[in-house]
């Protein structure tokens, strides 16, 4: 009795001889009386836990109870640190079926979360008619759908497969992939070569030259980058984003400093490649062409690391948001082999000349594992050259990523952002944060034509639906309920 | 015609609500507003005021809920405008301001580590939940909130007293941490007196004597709310709080000030305060029967407390009075002209301990004092709403400011209360506090005396008038000091040019009200 009230003397101690620096939560009246008296407050945001569901209150309230909080804790600070410690890089090209893990000659990859052809939305089962085109299984699309609905053709997701894909991220098995690693933990990831803008497979468009493309960047495009890295040397990606960051991109939406730092780390390489000077100069200038080049490395970089974060147990950081068009899905790094899904939310954004919402297919795309990986939306503050997308101003933006540390168990140690005074940026999404703060990750992200064929009309914001994460968060909940019981 | 909008998963503190609804209901033609969180009891109010249930289907408890009455339709753009732009506040924050801005509780504490103390005011289950994670972070918490469960205060507390930490409330109304005002204080010069004080206005009336009669300082307030003297919450906080003064070094003397704590929990307190050796000045309202001894003073009022206090610290007091002898003689001037129908004593407080003190002291002079407060034998309201014989009400208790703010900063409804005392033809002598201090409202006295003076004249009915000298008595006592940001000469002025005869303090104010009544009597 007597020790503890000598450490309790302590802490009053502390506040009696030091400044009284007050947070206060509530009516502002009080910070401001406190002001009044030269004292010192900090007026703290607060919103109603739970957006003031009673359900989900009292599993906070046990999440929160000391024994479970400490552990999630220290589950997800391990999280934050594996992640900050991992190290992808470029290490080469290679060819779906020879590279990725699982894949199969009648196997084709999908953004998302699982789904059936028949769930499939329009650019899905556009991407996937145009891939059964282009690897010669369908010669129209006619055969194509028929073929893909035969059940002769597997679907899975790209994400089952250490793999992830812009948009519809159909990867077909000669596809070229980049091959990712994350050299401190030794995990690999793919991810197929960006086509560019307009009509493209992503999309769902698979006309004629939209396979030729494809066929230019399977003969061409990958041969050389295959041969210019082998030239030059693996890349070390962490480095590129970082740099990439702090030119204007955050690495989702915008990736033009990306792509730039990416030709000039290629450009000496594939000038000392075998090819022709022609092929040479289409490579340079398609990369060049593309301001999303660089997006097909961001994704799979965040996805070599987030792999290495799955299955800590009481972990309840987000190892993947992912979109097939159809559901919004989440992985949680604790319950590693399931995902929660909701119908895709739609985009509210700006629409290409003569679109407009109606055209709008729901949100698509494995993109999200920028957010995931503490880059992309999470990075806004970063690109104020994209503000439109979140409000038009730079504060807009600088708000948008601040929101984001509310609901994340760390902070990048790599990639910073200089509005912020160089802080790292929001790293590791903790799924109870979000349902405690009512605040879902940021995202922002193209938009794909409903019809298959057509392509990109436009880009927006996306808010991912609350009920993915309550479903992932009860979950987490009954994992804990159980524990509990087991070693009382 | 009626108009509700509800504004999805938005949050705003709730004072800063009511000062929104109060300012919309300034409108020509606005006949009913409400701009409050869609909680269920704000809900409950709505239909009470004749809104159908169907109006506001689906709203939740984190949506903010607009619901207007109005005289004229054409007003329903103006109202709206109005309310929608306090709302939003000022123009959104850039740059740092846009930093500080969006940052919740773990953002705050986590870039400002030299934060020792939370201060929490929010609905009570969160404010429990806030300040546990306060606590875990190892910082002081202040919980300016009721409502929370005794249960969490209980946990709160053990967990705190575990690790060295403060948690003052909940339902702690005041505090003073070296020299800064925390919730309902009073601008108090710093000195050699610590308080620890399971009572808001009983602090408050002690260190506003201390300031203002005395010239003497506080070291240290440390406010524990109400409960923690109760047999569940053990006094856990008295007791550390009482600990940390004796051992503080700038503590030449100490108060504790509490209303009836549970009397084994006062036996430990008291044996605390008796191993400390310093001055302690011990003040349980209402429970006068305990003997002084050695170091320990025990006191019957908050006025002698502060006299006490001022002497154990050293200061060399003579006694003093709590009223002024013209104002004394002026008062037994009138009042022995009352008609003899007029008999009855009303209370009209905005601080609960003030009303305790009131009730007790009152009672030595007369019988069958009705009151809302809980306490001894002393009958009860059927409805506090109405006053009945000799009735002292609290008007800071729950059943008032349901949905409303709490009479210290919003005195509508007491105003309300006023103009029926003065009404009633049996009413004799209307006791009023007018508590002064940081947080609370900006010039309740002036208001009050506008309020008398309109009251007086007749107002709008002047078939109300009554004959010269048929008219109650209207006595108050200010709770504040000259350094208040309310202006305490300004208050006593306004007051006095009102007709209200002013006490220098509670007790001051008792005294002149048992006067008043015995020289009517006399009379």
């Amino acid at each position: 009795m007597d020790s503890e009230m000598d450490s309790g003397m302590d802490k009053l101690k502390d506040l009696f001889s030091s400044g009284l620096v007050v947070a206060n939560l509530g009516s502002d009246v009080f910070s401001d009386a406190i002001r009044t008296q030269d004292g010192t407050s900090f007026q703290v945001k607060w919103e109603i836990p739970c957006r003031g569901d009673e359900k989900l209150f009292s599993a906070l309230e046990l999440l929160r109870s000391r024994e479970i909080d400490t552990s999630i804790e220290q589950a997800n600070s391990r999280a934050v640190d594996i992640l900050n410690e991992s190290h992808p890089y470029i290490v080469g090209v290679g060819k779906a079926i020879d590279d990725i893990p699982g894949m199969a000659d009648n196997l084709i990859l999908h953004a998302g979360p699982p789904v059936t052809w028949d769930a499939m939305c329009g650019p899905m089962k556009g991407a996937v008619m145009g891939a059964l085109i282009y690897e010669g299984f369908a010669r129209s699309e006619k055969e194509a759908a028929e073929l893909a609905a035969s059940g002769r053709i597997c679907f899975e997701p790209c994400h089952h497969h250490g793999t992830v894909g812009p948009m519809a991220g159909v990867v077909s098995p000669s596809m070229p992939v980049w091959i990712i690693e994350n050299k401190t933990h030794g995990r690999k990831a793919y991810c197929t070569l960006n086509e560019g803008l307009g009509k493209v497979l992503r999309y769902g468009a698979f006309s004629e030259e939209v396979i030729a493309r494809l066929k230019w960047m399977e003969a061409t495009l990958a041969p050389l980058l295959r041969e210019a890295i082998e030239i030059g040397g693996e890349i070390d990606l962490r480095t590129l984003i970082a740099q990439a960051l702090q030119m204007g991109d955050e690495g989702h939406n915008r990736n033009r400093a990306g792509t730039s730092l990416l030709i000039r780390e290629l450009a000496p390489a594939v000038v000392r490649s075998g090819a022709s000077d022609a092929d040479k100069a289409e490579v340079l200038s398609f990369m060049h062409s593309n301001d999303h080049f660089f997006l097909n490395l961001t994704m799979p970089a965040g996805k070599s690391c987030l792999d290495a974060i799955a299955g800590i147990e009481g972990c309840t950081v987000l190892t993947a948001m992912a979109r097939n068009g159809t559901e919004f899905g989440i992985r949680v790094s604790m319950l590693p082999d399931r995902w929660f899904t909701a119908p895709a939310p739609r985009v509210d954004g700006l629409y290409l000349g003569g679109f407009t919402e109606e055209d709008a297919n729901p949100d698509i795309g494995d993109s999200t594992i920028c957010g995931t990986y503490g880059i992309g939306g999470f990075a806004m503050a970063a690109a104020p050259a994209i503000v439109e997308f979140v409000g038009g101003s730079p504060a807009d933006a600088l708000r948008f990523t601040l929101n984001m540390y509310e609901i994340s168990a760390g902070e990048s140690s790599s990639f910073r952002i200089p509005a912020l005074g160089f802080r790292g940026t929001p790293t590791g999404i903790d799924v109870v944060k979000v349902v405690e703060k009512g605040i879902v990750p940021a995202v922002n992200t193209g938009i794909a034509h409903k019809d298959p064929g057509i392509g990109q009309v436009g880009a927006g914001l996306v808010e991912p639906p609350m009920s993915v994460f309550e479903d992932a968060f009860e979950a987490v909940y009954e994992h804990f309920k159980t524990r509990m019981k087991e070693e009382p | 015609m009626r108009h509700i909008t509800l504004k999805a998963s938005t949050y705003r503190d709730s004072v800063a609500l009511m000062r929104i609804s109060k300012k919309a209901s300034g409108l020509e033609g606005v006949s009913y507003v409400m701009v409050a969180m869609a909680t269920d009891t704000n809900l409950d109010l709505l239909k009470e005021a004749g809104f159908e249930p169907a109006e506001f289907a689906g709203a939740k408890a984190n949506d903010l809920l607009i619901a207007l009455e109005l005289e004229t339709d054409s007003v329903l753009d103006e109202a709206v405008d109005l309310i929608e732009k306090e709302i939003e506040g000022g123009p959104a924050p850039s740059g740092a301001e846009a930093y500080e801005a969006a940052m919740g509780l773990d953002a705050t504490l986590k870039s400002h580590q030299d934060i020792n103390l939370v201060l929490i005011s929010l609905p009570g289950r969160y404010a429990a939940y806030e300040a546990r994670k306060a606590l875990e972070a190892g910082k002081h918490v202040m919980i300016f909130s009721d409502n929370v469960t005794v249960e969490d205060e209980k946990q709160l507390k053990l967990f705190a007293g575990e690790r060295g930490l403060l948690v003052m409330g909940p339902d702690c109304g005041t505090a003073i941490i070296n020299g800064i005002g925390l919730g309902f204080a009073n601008e108090v010069p710093r000195g050699d007196i610590g308080m620890v004080a399971a009572s808001g206005t009983g602090a408050q009336e002690v260190s506003s004597i201390l300031a203002r009669c005395h010239e003497m300082g506080i070291s240290q307030m440390i406010g524990t709310g109400g409960r923690d003297v109760s047999r569940e919450v053990g006094g856990v906080m008295v007791k550390m709080g009482l600990r940390a003064l004796i051992d503080d070094a700038a503590t030449r003397a100490i108060v504790v000030v509490s209303k009836h704590p549970d009397r084994e929990i006062a036996d430990e307190i008291i044996e605390v305060a008796r191993r400390g050796k310093k001055p302690c000045i011990i003040h349980f309202t209402g429970q006068a029967d305990i003997r002084s001894e050695a170091n320990l003073t025990f006191t019957r009022t908050l006025a002698g407390t502060a006299f006490e206090a001022a002497r154990g610290a050293g200061k060399q007091v003579e006694g003093f009075t709590g009223f002024d002898e013209d104002a004394m003689a002026a008062l037994l001037a009138a009042a022995r002209k009352m008609p003899p129908g007029r008999k009855y004593v009303r209370g009209l407080f905005s601080g609960g301990t003030l009303a305790q003190e009131a009730v007790f002291l009152l009672s030595d002079g007369i019988k069958d004092i009705h009151t809302n407060l809980k306490i001894g034998d002393f009958p009860g309201l059927d409805d506090p709403g109405e006053s009945v014989g000799h009735t002292i009400v609290d008007l800071g208790d729950d059943t008032f400011t349901r949905g409303r703010a709490h009479p210290m900063i919003d005195q509508a409804y007491r105003l309300v209360r006023l103009q029926r005392e003065l009404d009633d033809p049996e009413t004799a002598v209307i006791l009023l506090d007018v508590v002064l201090g940081h947080g609370c409202h900006e010039a309740p006295g002036v208001e009050i005396a506008e309020a008398l003076m309109t009251a007086l004249s007749g107002g709008e009915e002047p078939g109300k008038a009554r004959e010269p000298g048929d008219r109650p008595l209207v006595i108050a006592s200010i709770c504040g000091t000259r350094g208040d940001p309310q202006n305490y000469a300004n208050e006593r002025r306004a007051l006095e040019a009102a007709g209200v005869y002013v006490a220098e303090h509670n007790e001051g104010l008792c005294e002149l009200a048992l006067a008043a009544l015995e020289g009517r009597r006399d009379g």
